[in-house]
Formats: structure tokens, sequence, C-alpha cells
């Protein structure tokens, strides 16, 4: 299968560090993937896997003492010319107009990213002056359209309010009004119903579906829930210890999954309507380590079920194609038979 | 794992609970109106069954649970309990004193694994208090019922002299766990307990709750808001919408067919996690209805695809639908509401 | 957040067989280590230590008597010198004497340093008796001069040593910090427990009346209070109706955050745990709310010394404080209140204002190093 969609972003063999009085964090030690024009990418991880700090080595706003370390993450501009994103000042200016301008980010907690003290409509406005020059009368106008689109109830109103008066799912509407004030072509969402209740959730992905069919942007879609990555993405990519173990297409990656630890994932959540009495779940033996004490060759060697205790526990394992567009990170990537979820009875062709 | 519900004794006797938050006149002759975060609401819990109590944030779940533990008073209303002797208590108007002795029998499993426990105390004191309270043991006869209680729930005795910031997430969880069993409780309130912890460390936590029941004997109440655990998990389910039960029933027939609207609604927004099925979510209109304001008729009808006039003025009563199938909708018996199994078809 | 993304504290723990890392660390070893990544507050903190060992040692740091005179009048601070007048080097520290002229105009002397006199400095010298910690003889000081005079910070009118004074003053000055702010933790942990606890119309009387206090100026407040003290009392006395005047106006402060911490804590899950397992009210106090409840309170009152040193010396300074024969920074500013000494003896006043000063700087930055490590678990 392959793709003639343009390459959009590409991140190789990222390395973001954490310099602490402790020891060097690895946050994120050798991560590779790539989106495509208006394609929804997810990434799959616990806390702590790294995706976090990935995505804000994307936009160069990494909390300190983090730094990128090494890698390149190359992102096609506008104008079509290829730019390394890491070679960029961090306060430049190149960087301050993707951010925001061709790439914007919503976060998990709307009440944390929006500014308590000025309106939706204020932060909407600035958002949209500062890519876009335009007088305020006409800022103001283009911010109830946008709220508008993002199916908020009452705009003209709800412009005038501010993020206290409002409900959260209202809240990651105007998180997600803002960010696409300038029609970014990448939207990197974190989390962004992990703090919503399940009914208010559906409303959000429903519309995120929506716009992301109405502006053709590109998603990459930050998550740990696999119902989420299911019905959001088409592309997938797992992490582990800052590390990617996976990546496939989404329907492979739920059903012909080459990784232990995506394996591990899928079998490890009760899933609604599959309930099947006296059936236990299969945990995932451990925790994530301690990140100063990274464990030897692979990283999952510790909570694995199979660990060869030889190879797996010596040798680091490369990346590499398993299968057409599917790679993993697993030295028993081809001989491993590991189940998919509910086992499809009949192939249907993808 | 299901116990016949029908030779089960009962447990727990909820009725007709309430807790309402202010509604006081203030001495300066305001009179605040009550925010109802608990109002009514009736069950029966039986011996060794783990009964699970579904809704969304602010629908009074974790009030709920609280009052029943008695961490929280309630306004009204009665908490039967049953205590091995065979009498029945209403815990809900103990005072502290009368309440002690049957403390030890209901206890409660948190969902935050960091607030839960104190920083400044060991595991050896997290875990042995509850006995030292109790007169269950005292000196070397703590130390060693911690150790035991610790490798029980899947840790190392010798972590009993450590504090709680050496643990992760999980680990903690078990700490909490493991003080909740001290007192060997005949009924564990569990209050999200997995809901804060990483995907991978769920399964485990789940696994040894499930383990402990069969073992102890134990009766769960079971509060989440994530359907796909509560389905794993519990034997009943009551689905509760701003203070009250909509919908109470066996977990299976629960999830193969709703009857009440905002169940339907609860499990279609769920993303199922398979990209081959699409997600069909009957989307909810507007947002949680205000406790301290709620809406006239039924409590869902502002936000229901099912609302007939009767429904805005005329509040439904939660009824028997049909032997153990309880529902709070007038229109119960003409609605055909979708099942996971249907939702799951409708999508593919 | 991730975790990642955070600094961890502990050192990089060593990972046994299980996976589990292991750290037995006290929550107080936590906050040292979280303290001492604060360099000004430890080097604060070593001052601080020092100071008042100074003061409990006074008699022994003090080269002279506060109270003994010598014949030179408003003397300036000598040198310490280790080249000489012929430019040769000493090993041995020494002083030059005064050689005293007076102004003609002014009729104020004026001191030239003597280079015929010179005095060596020696440690452990053999001086003026005192009393160590009032009551073992001795004589024996930390520093001084066999022969000739040695005034550090200069004299004062009577010709007595600034230097001493002010290590005689400080034994005043810091324990009146000390002492009231132990004494308004006392009242502030007690009211401000007591409205966080049981709420209600307590509570709101409590604030209200907290409120009404802060609301009073200070100054007027305190000088207020500090006239009421009978003026023939006898000195110590007069020091303990100040401590009583100062802490009974700085509790407020103590009792806020306790009533805050206290109300925060009620809601914790732990404590919920310790109710439903049937703990009582006062086990709950005792064992799950104080311990978490003592490095806020530190933090606190470690912001609220340097505030009552203050107290201390502004009363003293407008006179309804301390007063002489006491001394006390306050007291020794009081004295150098005239024009002619801020004019021309400028060290009687810089002496005790630098020491208050610095050690009002020093107690801040220990607080602000205190409140980081107060709470070892946030990230």
């Amino acid at each position: 299968m392959t793709d003639d969609r343009h390459l959009l972003l590409e991140i190789d063999e990222l390395k973001t560090h954490y310099h602490t009085p402790q020891g060097i964090v690895k946050a994120v030690e050798g991560a590779s993937l790539t989106v495509r024009e208006g394609q929804a990418v997810g990434i799959v991880g616990e806390s702590g896997c790294g995706k976090s700090v990935m995505l804000r080595s994307i936009l160069r706003i990494v909390p300190k003492p983090g730094q990128i370390a090494s890698g390149k993450i190359r992102f096609r501009r506008k104008t079509g010319e290829m730019v390394d994103l890491t070679g960029m000042d961090a306060n430049g200016r190149p960087i301050r107009d993707i951010r925001g301008g061709e790439i914007a980010m919503i976060f998990q907690e709307p009440m944390s990213s929006l500014s308590p003290v000025h309106t939706i409509g204020d932060q909407i406005m600035e958002a949209i002056q500062l890519h876009k020059k335009v007088p305020a009368a006409q800022a103001r106008k283009m911010a109830i359209d946008i709220l508008a689109k993002v199916a908020m109830p009452r705009p003209e109103q709800i412009i005038d309010q501010y993020p206290y008066e409002i409900s959260g799912g209202m809240r990651q509407r105007a998180m997600i009004a803002m960010a696409l004030s300038c029609e970014p072509r990448l939207l990197i969402a974190d989390e962004p119903t992990t703090a919503l209740d399940v009914t208010t959730q559906a409303q959000i992905l429903a519309l995120m579906r929506k716009l992301q069919a109405e502006f053709g942007m590109a998603i990459l879609f930050v998550t740990h829930d696999l119902g989420v990555v299911a019905q959001m993405t088409e592309y997938v990519v797992v992490m582990y210890m800052g590390q990617v173990v996976e990546a496939a297409s989404v329907d492979d990656i739920f059903f012909a999954p080459k990784h232990p630890y995506t394996h591990a994932l899928l079998h490890s959540i009760p899933r609604l309507g599959q309930r099947t009495t006296g059936q236990r779940l299969e945990p995932i033996r451990g925790t994530v380590p301690d990140p100063f004490a990274r464990p030897s060759g692979c990283p999952f060697h510790t909570r694995c079920n199979f660990n060869d205790g030889r190879r797996c526990i010596s040798e680091v394992p490369v990346l590499r194609e398993v299968g057409p567009n599917h790679q993993a990170r697993c030295h028993y990537a081809e001989t491993l038979a590991l189940a998919g979820v509910g086992a499809p009875t009949e192939q249907v062709p993808a | 794992m299901q116990p016949p519900i029908a030779t089960a004794d009962p447990i727990l006797a909820i009725r007709d609970l309430k807790k309402h938050y202010g509604g006081k006149k203030h001495w300066t002759g305001a009179v605040s109106k009550a925010i109802r975060a608990v109002d009514g609401v009736t069950f029966t819990i039986y011996e060794g069954e783990t009964f699970g109590l579904v809704g969304e944030s602010g629908c009074g779940k974790t009030t709920l649970g609280r009052c029943i533990a008695r961490a929280l008073d309630p306004t009204d209303g009665e908490i039967i309990y049953s205590p091995e002797d065979g009498r029945d208590i209403d815990l809900a108007t103990l005072s502290p004193r009368q309440l002690k002795p049957y403390r030890q029998d209901v206890q409660m499993i948190f969902q935050d694994p960091i607030s839960s426990l104190n920083p400044r105390m060991t595991l050896l004191d997290i875990i042995g208090e509850p006995m030292v309270v109790n007169g269950l043991a005292r000196g070397k006869e703590v130390a060693r019922r911690v150790g035991e209680l610790l490798e029980r729930v899947g840790l190392r005795a010798e972590y009993m002299v450590r504090y709680p910031h050496a643990f992760s997430g999980g680990q903690r969880q078990r700490i909490g766990i493991a003080r909740a069993l001290a007192l060997n409780p005949r009924v564990i309130v569990c209050d999200e307990p997995v809901s804060a912890l990483d995907v991978s460390v769920q399964a485990q936590i789940l696994n040894l709750l499930q383990d402990l029941q069969a073992e102890k004997n134990l009766t769960y109440l079971f509060i989440a808001h994530d359907l796909g655990v509560v389905e794993y998990l519990c034997d009943r389910v009551a689905v509760m919408y701003v203070g009250q039960v909509v919908e109470l029933a066996e977990t299976s027939d629960l999830f193969a067919r709703p009857l009440h609207p905002y169940t339907e609604a609860l499990m279609s927004a769920v993303p199922p996690a398979n990209p081959r099925a699409a997600s069909q979510p009957r989307l909810l209109e507007g947002d949680l209805a205000n406790a301290a304001n709620l809406p006239p008729g039924c409590h869902f009808h502002p936000r229901c695809g099912y609302c007939v006039e009767r429904c805005r003025t005329e509040e439904p009563e939660l009824r028997e639908f049909s032997p153990g199938r309880f529902v709070r909708c007038h229109r119960a018996e003409e609605l055909r509401l979708d099942g996971v199994a249907e939702l799951a078809e409708a999508g593919a | 957040m991730t975790a990642e993304a955070t600094t961890p504290v502990a050192p990089a723990p060593v990972a046994t067989s299980d996976g589990v890392a292991v750290r037995i660390i006290s929550p107080r070893r936590l906050m040292w280590w979280k303290f001492r990544k604060h360099k000004l507050a430890v080097a604060s903190a070593i001052f601080l230590i020092l100071a008042y060992l100074a003061t409990i040692f006074a008699g022994f740091v003090a080269p002279y008597d506060p109270a003994s005179r010598s014949r030179n009048l408003y003397a300036p601070p000598q040198g310490i010198n280790f080249v000489d007048e012929t430019g040769q080097f000493h090993l041995q520290p020494f002083v030059y004497g005064w050689k005293m002229t007076r102004d003609l105009k002014t009729l104020s002397p004026v001191y030239v340093a003597d280079t015929t006199q010179k005095f060596p400095l020696r440690l452990f010298v053999q001086g003026e008796p005192y009393k160590l910690f009032g009551l073992i003889d001795a004589d024996r000081h930390l520093f001084g001069v066999d022969e000739g005079y040695f005034h550090l910070a200069g004299t004062d009118h009577f010709g007595r040593d600034l230097f001493t004074r002010l290590v005689y003053g400080a034994q005043i000055s810091l324990s009146v910090g000390i002492i009231s702010v132990f004494l308004s933790l006392v009242l502030g942990l007690l009211i401000g427990g007591i409205s966080g606890l049981y709420g209600g119309w307590i509570d709101n009387f409590i604030q209200r009346l907290i409120e009404a206090i802060i609301a009073i100026p200070t100054i007027p407040l305190w000088l207020g209070l500090a006239a009421a003290v009978p003026r023939d009392w006898p000195p110590l006395y007069q020091y303990f109706a100040i401590l009583v005047v100062l802490s009974l106006i700085s509790w407020t402060s103590t009792a806020r955050v306790a009533r805050g911490r206290f109300l925060a804590l009620r809601e914790q899950d732990f404590v919920t745990a310790a109710r439903v397992y049937g703990a009582s009210q006062t086990r709950i106090i005792a064992k799950h709310l104080v311990p978490n409840l003592m490095s806020y309170v530190i933090v606190t009152l470690t912001l609220a010394i340097p505030g009552i040193i203050i107290g201390e010396t502004a009363l003293s300074f407008l006179g309804v404080g301390l007063k002489v024969p006491t001394v006390s920074w306050g007291v020794l500013l009081q004295e150098s209140q005239k024009v002619q000494i801020i004019q021309f003896y400028p060290w009687l006043w810089i002496g005790p204002a630098a020491c208050v000063v610095s050690v009002v700087l020093a107690f801040n930055f220990v607080g602000d190093g205190a409140r980081d490590a107060a709470d070892p678990f946030s990230r």
C-alpha cells in the first residue's frame, strides 16, 4: 500500500534528554515517525513513554532542563519548502510563525491552557491577529465564525465570556477554535478528551472528525485510550520508554500486532461488548522502569512474556520493516504469532 | 463468577438516601439553594457480589459511595447493614461511637493514589493504624500482619519501612487495598480504583480485586465511569444521573438492552476499540443538569432524544420493569434502545 | 504532565530484581535534599546559626563588657592591618592606636591612627571577666589585644565598645524573634486549627477577628500596646511585655496558614480513610493533620521572624520599646538618632542597621529555601 500524499512531518531518530542533577533522563530516545498531509496519526503509550515530550520537541517548547540532543524534525511549510525544526532558534521568528500558524496544539486540560483573565473572544482574536494582518473588527467576525464552526452554542455571546463561565466541553471547543483559527496544516492533540466525560468526549471526537474532513489538516493524536485511537486515526505509533516500538496502519495494530507491548496493551484493558464470563484480563507485569535505570537490551524485556533471556537482555533491537508499511522494534517480530483483538473471523479488505 | 443473586442475602440496603449541600438559612437571612448531590437513591447490594455504580462526573456517585462508607453524613434516608449475626442496623443514623464496631465491616479504596496515603507515615503505620485503632493487633503482631497483607497485594513485606513516595501509582493503589483489607471488612467501597492508573497497570489491580473477592467473599460497591471496566467486573450495575439512579439491572441485561435513554447514550459514546467498528454515538445536547437547579419533569429530558410532553412535566419514579430490572423512564416499555451488540453492528 | 518532564529529587535509585526502585528515604531527608539545593538559603542558615551561637557565647565573643568605658569617646572602627607603615608584612595582624585631637570649630574629637602604637591582635586573650551563660566565671575572649585597645566597630559617646554592644544587643534582638514567634505559633496553630476544624460560626468569627487585627496599622497598635507597659518595670519584665505585644499581633498570619492547610488536608483521601476505619478526631489531628502541617508552619515562622525583629527595633527606636540600660539593636539605633551622630559618627547607626538588615535578609532567604523544601513531594 503506497501513500502518494506529500510528506508533512518527518521525525528522524529524535533524542530529547533531560539533564538533572541525578543523571540524564532519556525522555525521547531515538523516535521516528512520519505524518502525511491530511493524515490522522495516533501516538499511544503510557505516562512516561515520552509522547508528550516528543510533541513539545516538535513545537520547540520542551520545558527546561530538557533539550533536543540529536535527530531531525523536518516539516513542509506552506511554501512547500522542507525545514528542519530542530535547527531553529526556539524563540526565533521562523518557529513562532510555524507555531499556531502552521502547527497548532490543543492540550488535555482546557482550563489551564486558556487564560482565565481574558474572554474567549480576546484569546481567539489574539491568535488570529498574531498570524494574519486583519483589523480588530474583522478578527472578531472571524472568531465568531470559527466558534460557530466548532458547534459552539450561541457564539455571539460566548465570545464575550470568560473560560470559567463555560463548561469543560465548551472550553475544549474554544481551545479547538483557537487552534483552528489560523487554519493549521498540522494539529497536535495531546490527550484532548482525557479530562472530559464520555458523552462530552463523543461530542468532541465527532467534531474533530468533521473538522478534519472540512479543513483537510493532518492530526497527530496522542492518547492512551485505544478506543479513541481506533476511531480517530488511520496510522498508529506505539511508544515505550522514549522509543517507537511499533508503527503500522490502525488495522494492523489492532488485528496483526507485531510487538509484544502492543499485544499486551490490547489485551490488558476490558473492552465494552467483549464480556466473556470467567475470562481474565492479561495484565502487563510490573511497572514502567525508573527513567534513571533503563533496562539493558530491549527496554521492554523486564515486562515481556516473550523475553528469551539472552538476546532480549543484551542486544538493543532496532525499528525495522516487518511487513508492508509496518515497522516494529522486536528481535522476534516475524516469529511471534501475536493475536489481535477479537480475532476477526472474516478478513475485511482494508 | 456471577453469584446467584436470588439465593444471596442482602448485605446493604440503601433506602431513599439523600445528601444535600447548602440550602440552609444563612445568618444574614438569605436562603441558599440546596445542591442535591444524592437525591433519593434506593438499591440493595447482596453479599459476595460486585455492584457497579456508573455515571459521569457530578452525578453523585462518589458522594453516594462516601455516604455509604459513612465518610460523609447523609442528609436523609437509611443504610441498612446486615452484620453476620443476622440483625439489621441502620448505619445512616448511628453516632460515631455506635458506628465504630460496624466501621470495620465497610471499608474504602480511593481513586487518587497520591492523596490517599499519608506522605509522613511508613507503610507499616499506614496499614497498621486501622488495626491499632480498632484494637485488632498490637506491637509485633501489627508488623507481622502488615507484612502478610503487603505480600497478599503483591508487594514485599520488607517494604513496610518505606514511605509512600517511593512507589508508583499502581503500587500505591495496592497499598491502599492492603489498608482496606487490614480490618477484614465484608464490604469495600471502591471509588474509581483504576481510573488514575496507566492502562497496563489497571488490569493488575482489577485482577487483584477479583482474586481478593473470591478469597475473602468480599462484596464490592464499584464506582466507575469507564463502562468497559464496569461491564468486565460487575454483576449488577446502577446508572446514575444528577443524584438519582436512572437504571439498575444485571450487567449482561443492561449492556444487551438498556431501558433508559441515558444508558444508551453513555454506551454509544464509548469509542469502540476496533477500527472496523465505526462509532455511532447518540450525541447528547448540552451539558449535565445543574444539581442546584434541576429541570422540571424528568431531569434528563432537556438532553433526551426520546422526550415527549409527559417527560417535561411529570417526574418519573424508579420502578421495577421486570424482576431485578429497575428504570426511571416513562417510556421504557415503548422504546427499543440499542445495546452494545447493536451499536457495534450499526457501525460495521 | 509526564513524569519525564519533572526533576526527581532523590538520587538515582538502585533497581532490584523485580524492577522496583529501592529508596528508603524519609520525608525529612527529602526536604533536606531540596533545601540543600538552595545555595543562598544554606549560606544564610549557616550565617544565622553563627549569629545565634555568638549570642549564646556573647561574653566570649565580645572583647569587652558592654558597660565598660574607655578613654576614647566616639572613636571610629579600627582597621586590622597586616602591613605596617614601613611596608613590612606581619603574619600576626595588629591595630594602630588612636591619636585624638579636637576639631576647633565643633570641639568634637578627631581620631588619627597613631603609627607609633601597635597592638597585636590575638585569639583567646585574657580580658575583662564575664559570666558565661550568666553562671560560669571566665575571662578569656575569642579575640582581642593584650595591651592597648581594639574597637572593631568603634565606640560610642561613653567610649563603650560598639562591637561588644552589638553582640549583647543581638541577645535581645534575636531572641525576641524566636520567642515571640514561638508564642505566636502556639496561638496561631490553636486558633487557626480550631477555625479550620470546626468551621461554621466559629470559623467565621475567628476569620473576622483576624481581619480586624490585620486592618489596624501595625505601628500605632504596637505603640498603643507598648505604651501600656508600665515605665517603672525592670528591664526583664519590659522585655517579656514587648514579646507578648509582638506575638499578640503576629499570630494572625500563622493562624491563616494553619486554617488553610487544615481545610485542604481535611479533604485529602487519607484523612477520609482514617475516618472510615474509625480513627478518633484527636488521633486524626495528631497523626494525620499536624505532621503534614508542620513544614508549612515552619516556613511561615521563618518568614515571620524578620518582621518581629524589625518590630522590636522599630518600637525601641521610637522610644516605646526597650530602654537604656538594656542593650538591643533597636536601643542602639535609638541612641544614634541625633543629627550630630548621623553626620559625624555614622558607624554608630551603620553597625546596628547592618546587623538588622543582614539578619532579616538571611531569615528571608532561609524562608524561601524552606518554602521550596516544605512540600518534598511536589515536583
